[in-house]
């Protein structure tokens, strides 16, 4: 466990600015977003359920009628909304990913979603990694729990569209895990000076081998 | 010259009682007032407190705590029997004795000489029962200005001073400040807790799968990465 954290993260100045997200800051990220969407979807079935009742327009009854042409209007009133609301998802995620890298979710939890290279999405990246959640969701989330065990910490959604979720933020980690980091990081710094010194002492006796014998018994500097 | 040093005295003086008439309203006014709310705040303080004798353990209790309690007892027992037969007594007592008092002096009272006597003390105790109800009105008038007064001095005050605290540009500068910073500290505390939950999560899961831990640092992308 402390040999992959200490390598996978810098552990002296405590930032990870920059570096990849993990699950749970992502997922947390979703959760939010997911809230606030479910805000605005209820805000606008309201004004639209409103704006009916102000009418005394009762869409299931229209859509029970006899006369065809009615119920044809009922239902493309109901797939247009479904349609409006399927667009508001898909503006809500890829208009944020396009414009700044960041959603409200990932706003709050100081995330960003950025190229490879580290510059926006393009259109069509964001595009794709909106089609990538649902990949990502079908076969159990699996695509999303990805994040846990790639080693550069990208779902499914993320490979498919060559994005990758950074800390926008001066991220740090908290005093424990950082404690904890330290002290792995001083063991390691110890066990490579002792490897080191081996090698060291390795060298100069296979050196010390090839000349005279008298040289082989001198003690070696430590 | 000196005519115009003696009125501005004057004025000066009578400025002066004008400023100690509404001091004095103002004092009294207060004390009114503030006697009144402290009654009523008392009352109901009274209500809220009030004790149930089934609550009290009525055993156990020390001889130093019997002897407290007894006393404390007997003060509100004397009390009560004050309000109940003393003051009555005390009242029928005098009734009592203001008739003896009459029957005793009617011979002397009664005769002409005393009837002289009589009248110029009716005129006197009319002149004084006078400045009484003069007095009274006043008491009255000036009691009722003075409680205005009074409420006028203190919610003007408050009034003035929330509009000193709305205005002050400072203090209004200090609570933003403060309010941003505790967003700011609470968002970061959240945000230090996600990364750390992320390094624990990550380090569950590859455990329990015996994963190898990543080798590649995670390299710092782009545009972040120059900011920095």
């Amino acid at each position: 466990m402390s040999n992959h954290l200490k390598l996978t993260t810098p552990v002296k100045d405590n930032s990870l600015k920059g570096y990849y997200a993990g699950f749970v800051s992502r997922f947390m990220a979703l959760v939010i977003d997911i809230i606030v969407l479910s805000l605005i979807m209820l805000i606008f079935h309201a004004s639209v359920a409103i704006v009916l009742n102000f009418f005394n327009i009762n869409v299931s009854v229209l859509l029970e009628s006899d006369n065809r042409l009615t119920t044809a209007a009922a239902a493309a009133f109901i797939l247009l909304n479904l349609m409006i609301s399927l667009f508001m998802w898909v503006f809500y995620f890829v208009g944020a990913w396009v414009l700044v890298g960041q959603t409200v979710g990932k706003r709050i939890l100081g995330l960003k979603v950025t190229s490879l290279d580290g510059s926006l999405p393009t259109f069509k990246q964001a595009l794709v990694r909106y089609a990538g959640y649902w990949l990502s969701a079908i076969p159990l989330f699996t695509g999303f729990l990805w994040v846990l065990v790639d080693d550069e910490r990208r779902g499914w959604h993320d490979k498919i569209s060559y994005t990758c979720v950074i800390y926008s933020w001066d991220a740090r980690r908290g005093p424990w895990l950082q404690q904890k980091l330290l002290e792995a990081q001083a063991i390691e710094a110890g066990k490579h000076k002792t490897e080191a010194q081996q090698i060291t002492r390795q060298e100069a006796n296979q050196a010390a081998g090839g000349s005279t014998g008298s040289q082989t018994k001198k003690r070696l500097p430590g | 010259m000196a005519a115009i040093e003696g009125e501005d005295e004057t004025a000066v003086e009578a400025v002066d009682d004008e400023m100690l008439e509404a001091f004095t309203r103002l004092l009294v006014g207060a004390l009114v007032e503030g006697s009144e709310q402290f009654r009523e705040r008392l009352k109901t303080w009274d209500e809220k407190t009030a004790v149930s004798p089934d609550s009290l353990a009525t055993t156990g209790s020390s001889s130093a705590e019997q002897l407290r309690h007894t006393l404390i007892g007997a003060l509100f027992h004397a009390e009560a029997h004050l309000k109940t037969r003393q003051i009555p007594l005390f009242k029928r007592a005098a009734k009592v004795a203001f008739y003896s008092f009459n029957r005793l002096t009617a011979p002397v009272a009664n005769t002409r000489v005393s009837r002289s006597v009589n009248g110029r003390i009716d005129k006197l105790a009319a002149r004084g029962e006078t400045f009484v109800d003069k007095w009274m009105a006043t008491g009255r008038i000036e009691e009722e200005h003075g409680r205005k007064l009074a409420l006028m001095a203190t919610q003007e005050d408050i009034d003035e001073f929330i509009n000193y605290l709305s205005q002050n540009e400072e203090l209004q500068d200090l609570i933003t400040e403060q309010s941003m910073s505790l967003a700011t500290e609470s968002m970061d505390s959240v945000r230090e807790r996600t990364v750390t939950s992320d390094a624990i999560a990550e380090r569950f899961v590859r455990a329990l799968l015996r994963r190898p831990p990543r080798r590649t640092l995670a390299p710092t992308t782009g545009n972040e990465q120059q900011n920095e």
